[in-house]
């Protein structure tokens, strides 16, 4: 009986739910897949909860990789910004890969397309 | 390919903790074993702990090459192991390692030394339940459920190699050890699966909206492959333990060949969740 009572109690705990989840990516610019008329001046992701970047890497599909830096360094920070060189027509793939405020490793990348040189 | 290399380490440290914290509550909750089962169950103990210890080191730097974009140099880089070592992750490996050590105090023949190595159990569990998202839950209800959770599945985990043992030497001491065992997991069997189901809800949402995640599709194999080893208990409870009360001569093959069973499947849980660790996220 004790036992029936004890598990009953956690179960009821599964009631009081709310999705619980790591730093995400809010917003992005350029927008995910977006058509570009010309190379971006500015590519920057926007987090929930601050995020320490680690590394960022910008590559185009012909396998050009172009020299990006995060503009706070490696410091813990709610945005994550870069500006990349002049990027000839093509499309792009940007990759970044941090440490959310909880203590997870996380990754995640941004694709767009440059439509004219 | 480093995915493959992360997976691997995370499965191996859980397998290794898992087994070092179950030895030491088999030796504490099950009192039947011989003094040889004891010394096979103290020299797993230090083993496990010691490789569980180097497979977290390894975890961390495997994080810092990750971090890097790959760069192997990167396990090396002081200032990004101490990123990586900030904040809950470096709070819950540090209690980790106190954790695996205080279990060598099943060495020492003193009075004191049993609640040493015990708490060295608990703070091992401890440690599983500082990081993630299972953090953010209000009261810490989750990091609660975590803990739990891991000392269950430890006991668990930890009764496989000396029942396997034992049932080739003693037959009495064989059904002795599984019929207590078999008393303990009619609760601790179903809380795991309890366990197991509010977290996700808690993480997820909701049970039906897990599945439409890559993290909820995994839980689901893992909950199905759960059911599997559920089916096990019930079969060890209810055949094979009276079977081997009652001295029939086959049991003892039955029961060795369902604890490998048993036990490859609950590999594949933890292959399974160390999977959903690396490539998701807790």
């Amino acid at each position: 009986m004790r036992r029936l009572i004890w598990l009953g109690c956690v179960a009821l705990l599964a009631f009081s739910t709310a999705a619980l989840t790591h730093s995400e990516k809010r917003e992005t610019t350029p927008v995910e897949g977006e058509t570009l008329a010309e190379s971006p001046a500015v590519i920057e992701l926007a987090f929930d909860s601050p995020m320490r970047i680690i590394s960022v890497s910008l590559t185009s599909d012909t396998g050009d990789d172009y020299s990006v830096l995060p503009e706070a360094g490696r410091a813990a920070s709610d945005t994550l910004t870069v500006n990349p060189p002049e990027l000839p027509k093509g499309n792009y793939t940007f990759e970044w890969r941090g440490i959310s405020d909880d203590g997870h490793t996380l990754s995640g990348q941004l694709s767009f397309t440059v439509v004219s040189d | 390919m480093f995915e493959i290399l992360e997976i691997a380490a995370r499965a191996g440290f859980y397998l290794s903790a898992l087994l070092a914290v179950g030895s030491v509550l088999c030796l504490r909750l099950l009192p039947q074993w011989s003094a040889a089962e004891q010394r096979t169950l103290h020299v797993t103990v230090c083993i496990s702990s010691l490789i569980a210890l180097g497979l977290a080191a390894a975890g961390v730097a495997l994080e810092a090459v990750f971090l890097a974009g790959n760069h192997w140099a990167a396990a090396g880089d002081l200032e990004l192991l101490g990123f990586v070592l900030e904040g809950p992750r470096g709070l819950s490996f540090a209690v980790l390692a106190a954790g695996l050590c205080l279990l060598f105090a099943v060495l020492v023949p003193i009075r004191g030394a049993e609640i040493v190595s015990l708490a060295g159990g608990v703070l091992v569990a401890i440690s599983f339940g500082l990081t993630g998202h299972t953090t953010s839950a209000p009261g810490g209800l989750l990091s609660v459920l975590v803990i739990v959770h891991v000392l269950l599945l430890a006991f668990w985990i930890g009764i496989f190699i000396p029942l396997y043992r034992v049932s080739y030497r003693n037959r009495e001491i064989t059904a002795q050890v599984a019929h207590q065992f078999g008393r303990i997991a009619v609760w601790t069997v179903p809380a795991l699966a309890v366990f197991g189901i509010v977290v996700l809800q808690q993480l997820t949402g909701g049970l039906v909206a897990a599945l439409s995640t890559d993290y909820g599709r995994l839980f689901a194999l893992k909950v199905s492959l759960f059911a599997v080893v559920l089916g096990f208990a019930a079969y060890n409870k209810r055949v094979l333990t009276p079977a081997l009360m009652q001295g029939e001569s086959s049991a003892m093959d039955h029961l060795r060949r369902s604890l490998r069973l048993e036990s490859g499947v609950i590999f594949a849980i933890l292959l399974v969740t160390a999977t959903t660790v690396t490539l998701t996220g807790p």
